[in-house]
């Protein structure tokens, strides 16, 4: 019963030089390794307050169903609250590492997890072009390319493009939507912070239909002194349930409960003339 | 809107690749297919995978396969998106990416969204570990021929949550999850395409360690996917019974005669 979203990109693997083994020369790549999260707040851009606050350059018609969105929720509706059914954060919301996150290097790629989630975020660094099509994906397809910036024969600075997304995508918990269309193209600079080394910086540049200008934001990483990991379940976890049109909660006790006041009770339009 | 770095990636494409690979390790990477069945035991019958059970965990699941015969899904847990974990990961269900470091091999299994670490850095055992579902593996590269290069990665895994079943069959590992799992990766120079995976379980619902092989082939075309367990999932569980929900949305019988789930928390139900 597992559908799959298939993203074949098949052929495209097959061209790359693809190799994940450890590098040779690995003293080229910073030791990303470790356990990182969050510095600064869950907001998209931490710098400024939640919903309105966030100053997102929505379009009118953008900024108009994020005004709905948020009438929703003062309501007790959950509208746009895409991860409380479990709905991958993906790109670009998935950067705010609600929790923890581990970033592995190597030279064909680096893998970003995040396990508030369970997303995997795969950069290739391989040097292989954007393909002829790209099956879309929450977190997209993500190329980079790793810079010396100072000459010293060492990277410190990923810049990454990610490209061909899968919707329905918001920014952070309030429910701000990247367009539908899902054309949105992000662009990051990843880079430890000089004058803070235990702190990961990236800059996430958004271009997307539905705002009027690319919307720039930086989030910081700091590491964790004591790594562990642990699995976060959401499907185990979370006390939503969608059923038709209305979101209810899931008791304690297992049974569905309203989750507005005086919320009719589910359809139950498929059980006949059976009685409770 | 889509302004290209493909030539700046090309530009690093030859220091990169050069840099790839020091031989010592495995062709490890890429995605990788299991061989046989989806039992999991791909040498037995799905339906007679004769696991070494105690007679109570026998009597257990003889209880599940008539529960299931009955429309039922007692400990078919997969289908409320419970994490398949260890071993049953093993089974590769789609593909499975495997990443390697020399501090840790990572084995990402696309399936139920699971990534595994095997701890290769040297480290002991920790005094306290946070049960997992895939619980927490060590291993050890060896070179078993002598050559140099490493051939060989035995891990072993502990530290569970559960539940967790060796398939979709309901075959249970024992509800203290004290289960011990050992397994021996071997890889063969003549076959760069393929490994082996010995898998021997130990745990209390058991009589003896039971031992099974799988095999894997790398995939020839590289498949990367989106697996949505809780958005795909059409099974919903509520109070003691599981029911479907309908391609409209709305829940759904899922036995033939089943009663409609219990809406004690609407004052208004039935109205």
């Amino acid at each position: 019963m597992r559908a799959v979203v298939a993203g074949c990109l098949g052929a495209l693997a097959m061209a790359a030089p693809a190799a994940s083994s450890p590098a040779r020369d690995a003293d080229r790549y910073p030791d990303w390794s470790g356990q990182w999260t969050r510095a600064g707040s869950p907001n998209f851009d931490p710098s400024k307050p939640p919903g309105k606050g966030q100053q997102a350059p929505l379009t009118a018609e953008a900024q108009a169903a994020f005004d709905k969105v948020a009438t929703n929720r003062a309501q007790g509706g959950l509208e746009n609250s895409l991860s409380v059914t479990c709905v991958p954060n993906g790109m670009p919301r998935v950067m705010i590492d609600y929790e923890t996150s581990d970033f592995f290097v190597t030279p064909s790629a680096t893998y970003l997890w995040f396990d508030f989630s369970n997303e995997l975020r795969r950069i290739y660094t391989d040097g292989r072009k954007w393909p002829d099509k790209i099956e879309p994906s929450f977190t997209g397809y993500s190329i980079g390319e790793w810079k010396d910036t100072t000459g010293s024969g060492k990277f410190d600075a990923l810049e990454v493009e990610t490209r061909g997304f899968r919707g329905p995508r918001t920014y952070d918990g309030t429910g701000v939507s990247l367009h539908a269309d899902n054309q949105s193209v992000i662009k990051e600079r990843l880079y430890v912070d000089k004058a803070s080394p235990a702190l990961l910086r990236d800059e996430i540049t958004t271009t997307d239909h539905a705002l009027t200008r690319p919307w720039t934001v930086t989030r910081a990483y700091k590491r964790v002194d004591k790594i562990v990991w642990t699995e976060n379940l959401c499907a185990l976890d979370t006390s939503y349930v969608i059923l038709g049109d209305e979101n209810y909660f899931i008791g304690a006790d297992g049974y569905v409960m309203p989750a507005k006041k005086d919320q009719k009770p589910p359809d139950l339009r498929y059980f006949g003339g059976e009685k409770q | 809107m889509r302004p290209a770095i493909a030539a700046l990636a090309l530009a690093l494409a030859a220091s990169s690749a050069a840099a790839a690979d020091d031989g010592k390790y495995p062709r490890w990477d890429g995605q990788w297919q299991r061989v046989g069945g989806a039992q999991y035991d791909p040498s037995k019958s799905a339906r007679d995978l004769q696991i070494p059970f105690t007679p109570a965990m026998q009597a257990h699941f003889d209880a599940v396969v008539a529960n299931r015969k009955e429309g039922g899904l007692v400990d078919n847990f997969s289908t409320s998106c419970v994490p398949i974990g260890m071993p049953r990961m093993t089974v590769d269900y789609e593909r499975q990416e495997i990443i390697v470091t020399p501090a840790t091999t990572y084995i990402w299994d696309t399936e139920g969204n699971e990534l595994r670490r095997i701890y290769t850095d040297g480290r002991a055992w920790p005094a306290k570990i946070d049960p997992g579902f895939l619980g927490y593996s060590i291993g050890k590269w060896k070179d078993t021929k002598g050559t140099g290069k490493l051939d060989a990665l035995e891990v072993e895994t502990r530290g569970f949550l559960g539940p967790r079943t060796y398939d979709s069959s309901g075959a249970m590992l024992d509800p203290d999850n004290q289960s011990v799992v050992k397994e021996r990766f071997a890889f063969d120079a003549a076959k760069p395409d393929e490994f082996a995976d010995e898998i021997t379980t130990i745990d209390h619902s058991l009589t003896r360690p039971y031992t099974i092989h799988r095999l894997y082939k790398r995939a020839k075309k590289s498949v990367f996917s989106d697996t949505l367990c809780a958005l795909d999932e059409s099974y919903l569980i509520l109070g003691d019974e599981n029911y479907f929900i309908s391609a409209d949305g709305f829940v759904m019988p899922a036995k033939k005669g089943q009663k409609p789930p219990d809406l004690k928390y609407f004052d208004n139900a039935g109205k």
